[in-house]
């Protein structure tokens, strides 16, 4: 073992290897900035020199440009607004009145630290989990996956703002807006009118482009509002390094997050995005601000981003141990190993045990430079905010329509961005909960494949299992916990005043 | 009148220019088109699947032997329909082809999906790995360890992907010719949720393509009880074809024979209906020569389909041709029978 890890660093920190990190590094960071190409684009561009260039170099180009994609998609998610990466919507909640307030700084500081250390810590979680990992990957059958979703629908409620009834709404037409398509078990065709394009419903990039990105834009620039920023930007590295110690400040809820973010990443079919807005969620239902969240408050980018880089961690491993891939862009690494001769399974582990370690640690070190990258830069990224809105909005704007086109190369997603820009910002000045339309896109779908098939698999009574029931009692109690704790903290005064009397 | 004159004169000359080049391409020899050209290369899939892999590996060796460059796009919308209609409706001089499953081009024509706007047999088919066949597996800890097993068994669930795919078939053929008590569930998300989803016991099995399906063996996750078929595999010969572990006599058996030629997935390399033949013929003979010949080929595109099999081995353009005409000379009765087989199987 000691012998793997001495070959796995040795290769890491020879020249070339250290090279194309950084060139794929810096690659990663730019790809996730831009909206609409994601992690799975970067992996594919990679996946084009696999014959070119030796598989080690190859497959770590893969894990370092793949894994700080997410990193770069935080940035335009605080600045902009504007998801980078599908996963970064949770993080724009409060990165981007965060950057309204002038702190794009720090929240880009806490966003890139919370990233950074998410994507470091589960590594050497993972390796110590390996003993675990079958025995949870074999307990979440679709049963327990059915209500494990229910219990992320079930947040819906924490992010519905300040009005419940408006935040029930909007969770419900997300719901709805995701059974658009073919449904697979049935074989139905829903809301599609024949069209290829809608066959497969909406997809994920323009839907959250349109509601957040273009829906902002257009609420600024008919604001009449000269810049994002409302007050002055703080622009020293100071102000970033203040947020990367606000994720010290916070460690619990960034531990909780990426412990959650790890095992989110380790069960495939799930969704990356549940991990991210769940936390995100979390954070919120046990800050001792609540009511804060939502108008810059920096929990709320910690808590989303160490979740998003901490499950790549746990699908990696998922699918190196395994062959299981742990997501859709884990089913490209599986190809890559597949091409340069490594069959990812229990053999994997034993048989090619460096190259495993590399790419593990190969995470850790990208992580690292991108994040220190990001860091320095913060500040001058920063200054985004002080552009003046009639400059930047067309640059915006193009990325945005750009971004959605890519996704599938479909003018059809042109018309979703602008349908749900429209729509963003009719909700915004309505103040109906976008970010509940979007949990309830993200999870409707899954939500009903899994329950139709708990259902024709095990019959109705498919969630009387002890996992299942152990995750309603979660639900409940994360349903009743707000109110019972109020209800605790009024009797508590009460007595207290009455001892006192 | 200068300018209208000016004006006139400009768009007589780029109207030639065109025609020049179009009639310049039209003319060209088929070594020369590719020489250099841009393919438009259409893989319809999500990247990382087999069908990926397969067709950025015939990429590559396109880009060595006709001297062009693959532009690789993936079409993944509609279970990769949209791809197919791209290609389908591509140009027909030889700079539109693409990599594809034969039972998903024949299905959803003989389903008649939405969206699916072609005729099967109308193809410019150039080449196919061998046929693969389907195979049928069960939890290498489940109770059902043999045919006697399941057919003794109770309540027995098969797991598969699309309503219509050729799993859901597969599946369905295997109840009614053994006549299991079982059903078909559908709409899993992905291959390896079926397989994880095998090994946790929640479906007893599933009849899958033969690369898939062995690779859930060698992790140790499933054991495969036989072929789905009256032959064994030269790929995998210890595997028994179910006639061997099961009689069967008339229908039954024409049912299962169907599994050894007719209804196997190739995976192909195809272009637009159309394209000269002078063109189809040099890609397949001259241009897949060369491609044969690569010592690298075998090993490439072994890695990518996760089979073994003698390169001498791949179906030609021809023989493509003659099987994919047959299921389009047959669509109707194989739609009532599938349809048969679904309606009474599927859960």
């Amino acid at each position: 073992m000691l012998e793997a890890y001495g070959q796995a660093i040795g290769f890491l920190f020879a020249p070339w290897s250290l090279l194309t990190m950084l060139i794929t590094v810096l690659a990663g960071l730019i790809i996730g900035i831009i909206p609409g190409i994601g992690g799975m684009v970067a992996a594919t561009m990679v996946l084009v020199f696999i014959f070119r260039l030796p598989p080690d170099i190859a497959l770590l180009a893969m894990v370092s440009i793949h894994c700080v994609t997410y990193t770069g998609g935080g940035i335009t998610a605080i600045l902009l607004n504007i998801p980078g990466t599908p996963t970064a919507a949770a993080t724009l909640f409060d990165g981007f009145p965060m950057t309204e307030k002038g702190e794009g700084s720090r929240a880009i500081g806490a966003m890139v630290t919370s990233s950074m250390v998410g994507g470091i810590l589960p590594v050497f979680l993972a390796l110590g989990m390996i003993p675990l990992l079958m025995p949870i990957l074999m307990a979440f059958r679709s049963p327990e996956m059915a209500t494990l979703i229910l219990l992320g629908l079930t947040f819906i409620a924490a992010l519905t703002g300040e009005s419940l009834n408006r935040g029930l709404i909007s969770g419900a037409f997300g719901l709805l807006v995701s059974i658009i398509g073919f449904q697979g078990l049935t074989g139905v065709h829903r809301f599609s009118f024949g069209s290829i394009f809608l066959y497969e419903g909406l997809s994920i990039v323009p839907v959250c482009l349109g509601l957040f990105g273009l829906g902002e834009m257009i609420d600024i620039i008919t604001r009449g509002q000269a810049t994002i920023a409302r007050c002055a930007v703080a622009t020293k590295l100071s102000d970033a390094l203040a947020g990367a110690r606000d994720v010290w400040v916070h460690k619990w809820l960034f531990l909780r997050c990426t412990l959650i973010g790890y095992i989110v990443g380790v069960l495939p079919g799930i969704g990356a995005e549940t991990a991210t807005f769940v936390c995100y969620a979390h954070a919120k239902q046990t800050s001792k601000n609540p009511e804060k969240f939502g108008t810059g408050c920096v929990e709320g980018v910690i808590a989303p981003e160490a979740a998003d880089n901490a499950k790549e961690a746990g699908a990696l491993l998922t699918t190196m141990a395994f062959g299981i891939p742990g997501s859709a862009v884990m089913a490209i690494f599986l190809a890559a190993f597949l091409m340069v001769g490594v069959t990812p399974g229990p053999r994997m582990l034993a048989e090619n045990l460096p190259l495993a370690l590399t790419l593990l640690l190969g995470i850790a070190l990208a992580n690292l430079m991108g994040g220190l990258i990001a860091l320095f830069t913060a500040p001058y990224l920063a200054r985004v905010a002080s552009i003046d809105i009639n400059l930047l909005f067309p640059v915006a704007t193009i990325l945005i329509i750009c971004g959605a086109y890519l996704v599938d190369l479909s003018a059809g997603n042109i018309i979703v961005v602008i349908i749900f820009g429209l729509l963003g910002f009719i909700m915004k000045r309505s103040a109906f909960s976008r970010p509940a339309l979007l949990l309830g896109f993200v999870l409707g779908r899954l939500f009903e494949d899994y329950v139709l098939i708990s259902t024709k698999t095990f019959g109705p009574t498919f969630f009387l299992t002890p996992l299942c029931l152990g995750l309603i009692a979660i639900m409940i109690g994360t349903l009743t916990y707000p109110r019972l704790k109020r209800a605790f903290t009024l009797w508590f005064q009460r007595i207290t005043k009455r001892v006192q009397k | 009148m200068e300018k209208r004159t000016t004006t006139i004169i400009g768009v007589l000359i780029w109207g030639l220019l065109l025609i020049a080049g179009y009639a310049s391409s039209a003319g060209l020899a088929p070594e020369e088109f590719y020489r250099g050209r841009s393919i438009d290369f259409t893989i319809p899939s999500a990247p990382g699947g087999t069908v990926d892999t397969f067709g950025r590996v015939m990429a590559e060796m396109f880009n060595r032997y006709l001297g062009s460059t693959s532009l690789i796009t993936n079409r993944r919308a509609a279970g990769g329909l949209e791809g197919y209609v791209h290609i389908y409706r591509g140009k027909p001089d030889g700079s539109v082809i693409g990599s594809g499953l034969s039972l998903v081009i024949a299905f959803n024509q003989i389903f008649r999906s939405p969206g699916a706007d072609y005729d099967m047999h109308k193809y410019s088919y150039i080449i196919s790995a061998p046929p693969e066949g389907h195979v049928l597996v069960v939890g290498k800890n489940s109770p059902y360890q043999s045919i006697a097993d399941l057919k003794a068994g109770k309540k027995l669930v098969l797991g598969s992907g699309s309503p219509s795919s050729n799993m859901t078939i597969s599946a369905c053929t295997l109840i009614d010719v053994l006549g299991l008590d079982g059903k078909v569930v559908t709409a899993y998300p992905g291959e390896p949720k079926r397989r994880l989803a095998i090994a946790q016991g929640e479906l007893t099995g599933e009849v899958g393509p033969v690369a898939s399906e062995r690779r859930g063996v060698e992790q140790g996750m499933a054991k495969a009880l036989c072929v789905l078929g009256t032959k064994r595999l030269k790929e995998w010969p210890e595997l028994p074809a179910l006639t061997e572990l099961v009689p069967l006599e008339g229908e039954k058996r024409k049912l299962v024979a169907m599994w050894d030629k007719e209804i196997q997935q190739l995976y192909m390399i195809i272009g637009s209906p159309g394209i000269p033949k002078d063109t189809v013929k040099y890609i397949r003979k001259t241009c897949m020569d060369k491609i044969l010949k690569d010592p690298q080929f075998p090993e490439l595109v072994h890695r990518s389909l996760e089979r073994k099999f003698p390169v001498e081995d791949m179906v030609t353009g021809e023989e493509i041709e003659e099987t994919m005409q047959r299921l389009f000379d047959q669509q109707d009765s194989l739609r009532k029978m599938f349809e048969r087989l679904i309606e009474k199987y599927r859960a």
